[in-house]
């Protein structure tokens, strides 16, 4: 019953063009029924917002003059300028515009906008670099202004808050285009905005397809393709399994069925795998390999950074000693609980112990994060205090410090604590996340190490007490070891499960791992995981929902990378178990 | 003891009775010591409790640290004097004892040099000595407890094997105790912050002060979030429930070389950082970002909302479809483990039973494969829910906080982001401008998304083991 197998083909040659067809018909179905469902204007939505909010809805970000007249060797200002109806901290967009006729000159701010800072986007330190970097690219990044000030007195109604001057390359006219606006309200909200351009007809047409590089219905019709592909494939895989007898037996859906089920994991295993390689294939080029296992990290937001050091060897350095920290606490913790659980009761412990460790797996990860402040007081912060002059963004590597601690007479300037609680939670040390982490990784070991040991031949645990041994000795020499398998298989499991955290590493350690802790065994230094910085890279933590790095940046690939690289360790991982655990077993049947 | 033993194992009293004879028992060095005798090793046995609690304590509270010393002295020289004494008596010497007395030794001279703050020796900081004493201790403690109470009962292998318990049961109890700190501090912190009015009002901003010199206030509110939370669930359970069923369905019924890349993908989908698919997620959304958001795809994927009642519609961040459609990667792997394992108990007699009397492959599975796997099935999609609830990292990049209602179209939401809001994103900026009144509800929000994931997984548990007994019956195995 369970081992059906194919049938040799012959005289069965049809299927296969069936097959083909159907997914064919399927496949054009779809991307000639799509778009029309995509594009129909559906009617308005009925959802309404529970709280009544003021008019925000009339936010528009354009650039003016949207044509613009040129000439070589003179130069020319073009305008950048928001529309918003309530007050804005921020404004930011990007700007396509045409490199060939044009380059950019300046970058200044907007009459309405004094006292702001200007905001270059991307991986760029200075306004020269953004302004070099746009010249090449002909695209304008993340451009914009950010004001600090009383909401009231922030600019709202239309202001111009960027004032470009552009050097013309040749005679004629050519047309720029906001291509994307981030524009942040007064508490620090983003706005809905759209952006104000002149139509496909009149301008950006001519401008050489420098605009909307990515957008403008070319990934609208690859979104399509792609969901035709998954309809046709299951399709395909539905008729292929119904189309022929197979053993004789006219009709098999289970096996076309669940054979088109199961491909869905595999086809996002592929997909995902598949995203990671070509959105950090950019990494060759812009940091380049050697940048990428330099030792040395920094970022736009640390303090004094060169903005451009990609070294992500800091980061495998912390995860690999989260993650030591995490499983060799772990380990001892899990075997213990599962001995106390099968072969040493401990009376009604024992017996509640496995339903314990069930409810336990179920707490969530942030839990762990947020709750962990519990043991910066009590457990972390009256023992380990950083000193202050090691690192210039790493004042302490602790949150919550008790007035008196350490006497003055010890010679560290310790920096003021408390940390600021509004500003990243409890900041804390590689040590605390390992221990959180372990926490988080033992309610997941315990059952597989328990079933590990659960499940050895009981006929070689009985033979040993019935030669009179103890049970110490029966869990030392033959529990143990028989188990060792499935134990290793625990730990592998728990390993992976440790090195892919985000939340706890970087809410408990940090976004970043800078440098190499000095000493480097230094498990008080906050050294953060490759996760922690991937997610930190791509989804920018630091502020919230919704921000994603600039795809194609720099710091867009290496944070696609990291995820790479994390991958390979996670299947390094996998496959050392394997090996190892197949060895096992193989000695324990000689 | 004989209660703890269970059937499985024969009575350890009659281990004992042949246990001298047997070869694999060997412990000379306690054999020839009578009862009276072991007295002695009372002392280091009080010495070892009273260092255990000291060492406990010292973890805890520095101060505790100052009875470190004394108590690391009491136990060694306690166990140095049984040893003596027990050498006097029977003439033999005890290997691991003296071992265990030189450790002592080594450990009290240790605290004794040990300055209250270590600092240079490339330190980057300042260590309490607690931070070692408490560790030190405990360990020596323990060690030392294991020894004297194996000498206090004796050299039997019941002795023995109590005397493993100190050593097995000090880590367990240190995690237990980590735990029921993490958990008391999010019950008595969020009970005290547990208000009717922050469960029924939803986020959102509110507009206060007259006409004309308006300002904006943001109200705190768990509402939506938690409406999104259980919206996500129900989402995520009916997304992954046929697939993952059919995946696990594939792989115990037609093993083969296809079924081993199956299961390497399902497994690695499980192993993969959780943050690879919320970038994913991320990706997903961006390829909708220039479709008009009153179309169905957007609405879709990116969800809409409009400020006014009729109004424009407008993008959001991300709709609930998207969030369940991925967080259906991570469930449906953990479904299809567990109707793999269902379908895998089938006793054969129940296969072949279904195959003789002539039932095709299909009505098999459907009238009494799935039936049996049933309750794995249920277990799978509660768990899988509590994951739903529980994996922020997924939705991080895409979630908001529920401004715009919840609906499957509406942008998505849930408590662990709640919770991960009050520490990141806008709320610590809004309550340092002033915007939004300075009440930590985090730990609230903890407490709410710890009832909803431990109280699926305790009704998981329950309705695994109801329902197991009721289409099993007697078969019944686990």
């Amino acid at each position: 019953m369970t081992n059906r197998r194919k049938q040799p083909i012959g005289g069965r040659l049809r299927a296969p063009i069936r097959v083909a067809l159907m997914a064919v018909a399927i496949a054009a179905g779809t991307i000639a029924g799509l778009p029309a469902v995509a594009s129909g204007a559906s009617p308005e939505a009925p959802l309404t917002t529970p709280v009544p909010s003021p008019d925000a809805a009339a936010t528009t970000v354009r650039v003016a003059p949207a044509r613009l007249q040129i000439t070589s060797g003179e130069t020319s200002t073009i305008e950048l300028k928001v529309d918003t109806a309530v007050p804005a901290v921020s404004v930011v967009a990007d700007v396509a515009f045409d490199k060939s006729v044009l380059k950019i000159r300046t970058i200044e701010l907007g009459a309405a906008w004094s006292g702001a800072t200007i905001l270059t986007g991307g991986a760029v330190a200075t306004l020269a670099d953004a302004i070099a970097q746009a010249n090449e690219a002909g695209v304008l990044t993340q451009v914009g202004v950010f004001l600090m000030a009383d909401p009231a007195t922030l600019p709202t109604g239309e202001s111009v808050f960027v004032t470009i001057t552009v050097e013309g390359l040749t005679d004629g006219s050519t047309s720029l285009a906001v291509t994307g606006a981030t524009v942040l309200g007064s508490l620090g909200e983003a706005l809905p905005v759209t952006l104000d351009n002149p139509g496909p007809g009149d301008g950006q047409g001519q401008s050489g397809g420098t605009a909307g590089t990515d957008g403008e219905g070319g990934i609208d019709s690859l979104l399509i393709v792609a969901l035709a592909v998954i309809v046709a494939v299951v399709g395909g895989v539905v008729v292929y399994a119904r189309s022929g007898s197979r053993n004789g037996r006219s009709r098999d859906w289970p096996f076309g069925v669940s054979l088109a089920l199961a491909l869905i994991p595999v086809l996002m295993f592929a997909g995902l795998v598949l995203m990671l390689v070509l959105n950090s294939l950019p990494v060759l080029v812009s940091p380049g390999l050697g940048a990428v296992f330099s030792d040395r990290f920094s970022s736009a937001f640390s303090l004094g950074g060169n903005n451009d050091e990609f070294g992500l060897i800091p980061a495998v350095w912390g995860t690999l000693q989260i993650t030591a920290i995490a499983i060799g606490l772990a380990l001892p913790v899990s075997v213990a609980l599962a001995i106390i659980a099968t072969e040493f009761p401990m009376g009604p412990i024992g017996r509640v112990l496995r339903p314990l460790l069930g409810v336990l797996s179920g707490i969530p990860p942030i839990v762990y994060a947020v709750a962990g402040a519990v043991f910066v007081t009590i457990f972390m912060a009256p023992k380990f205090a950083g000193s202050a002059d090691f690192s210039s963004f790493d004042p302490g590597r602790l949150g919550v410090m008790p007035a008196n601690w350490p006497p003055a007479d010890v010679p560290f300037g310790v920096t003021a604590f408390p940390w600021p609680p509004n500003v990243g939670g409890i900041p804390n040390s590689t040590l605390l996340g390992g221990i959180l982490i372990a926490l988080l990784v033992i309610p997941f070991m315990t059952p597989l190490i328990f079933d590990a040991m659960r499940n050895i031949p009981s006929a070689a645990k009985e033979a040993s007490f019935a030669l009179g041994a103890s049970r110490g000795y029966t869990l030392r020499r033959v529990i143990l070891p028989l188990a060792m398998p499935g134990i290793v298989a625990a730990v592998a499991l728990a390993t992976l499960k440790a090195l892919g955290d985000v939340l706890i590493v970087a809410l408990v350690v940090g976004w970043q791992a800078e440098t190499i802790p000095v000493p480097i065994v230094d498990v008080l230094e906050r050294t953060s995981t490759l996760a922690a910085e991937g997610a930190n890279l791509l989804g920018n933590l630091q502020s919230g929902a919704g921000a994603s790095c600039s795809p194609g940046s720099p710091a867009c690939a290496v944070g696609y990378f990291s995820a790479l690289l994390l991958l390979v360790i996670a299947a390094a991982v996998v496959i050392a178990a394997h090996t190892l655990e197949a060895r096992l077993r193989r000695k324990l049947q000689t | 003891m004989k209660a703890m033993n269970g059937q499985a194992l024969p009575p350890t009293n009659q281990a004992h009775a042949i246990g001298r004879a047997a070869p694999i028992v060997r412990d000379e060095s306690v054999q020839s010591i009578s009862r009276r005798e072991q007295r002695i090793f009372g002392l280091p046995l009080a010495a070892s409790v009273v260092g255990s609690v000291v060492g406990g304590a010292a973890l805890f509270a520095n101060g505790a640290d100052a009875y470190a010393v004394p108590a690391a002295g009491f136990g060694a020289l306690s166990l140095l004097v049984a040893l003596v004494d027990q050498r006097r008596r029977t003439g033999g010497g005890d290997r691991s004892g003296i071992l265990l007395a030189g450790l002592g030794l080594a450990v009290l001279v240790v605290l004794a040099l040990m300055p209250e703050y270590l600092y240079g020796w490339q330190l980057n900081g300042v260590i309490h000595r607690s931070a070692l004493s408490g560790p030190l201790l405990l360990m020596l403690s323990v060690l030392t407890m294991s020894f004297a109470l194996r000498r206090v009962l004796g050299g039997t292998p019941t002795a023995k094997d109590l005397s493993l318990y100190p050593l097995i049961a000090l880590p367990a109890v240190l995690a237990l105790v980590a735990y029921a700190l993490i958990l008391g501090v999010v019950i008595v912190q969020g009970v005290g912050g547990l208000r009717l009015d922050l469960l029924t009002t939803a986020w959102g901003q509110q507009q206060v002060g007259a006409v004309g010199a308006e300002s904006f206030a943001y109200q705190a509110g768990l509402r939506n979030h938690i409406l999104g939370t259980l919206l996500l669930m129900a989402l995520t359970c009916a997304i992954s429930l046929v697939p993952g069923v059919g995946v696990g369905v594939f792989l115990s019924e037609y093993p083969g070389r296809i079924a081993r890349v199956v299961g390497f993908s399902t497994t690695m989908l499980r192993a993969m950082s959780v943050f690879i698919i919320g970038v994913a997620a991320l990706g997903f959304i961006g390829l909708a970002k220039d479709l008009p958001p009153t179309s169905l795809l957007s609405q879709l994927i990116r969800g809409s909302f409009s400020l006014q009642p009729g109004g424009i519609t407008q993008a959001g961040s991300g709709s609930f479809v998207t969030a369940s459609l991925f967080l259906s990667l991570l469930v449906i792997p953990i479904i299809a483990k567990l109707t793999e394992e269902g379908l895998r108990s089938v006793p054969r007699e129940i296969r072949e039973g279904s195959v003789a009397v002539g039932a095709s492959h299909g009505y098999g599975l459907r009238r009494i494969l799935i039936p049996w796997a049933a309750p794995n099935i249920i277990t799978g999609m509660l768990l899988g829910a509590a994951e739903a609830a529980g994996s922020l990292a997924i939705i991080l990049f895409i979630a908001g906080n529920g401004e715009h209602g919840v609906s499957p179209l509406s942008s998505v939401t849930s408590l662990d982001y709640a919770l991960f809001s009050t520490r990141f994103g806008t709320q610590p900026f809004l309550q340092s401008m002033g915007y939004l009144a300075p009440v930590d509800y985090g730990y609230t929000a903890a407490l709410l998304l710890l009832i909803i994931t431990l109280g699926l997984t305790v009704v998981a548990m329950v309705v695994r083991r109801r329902f197991a007994r009721r289409y099993r019956g007697s078969l019944t195995v686990g």
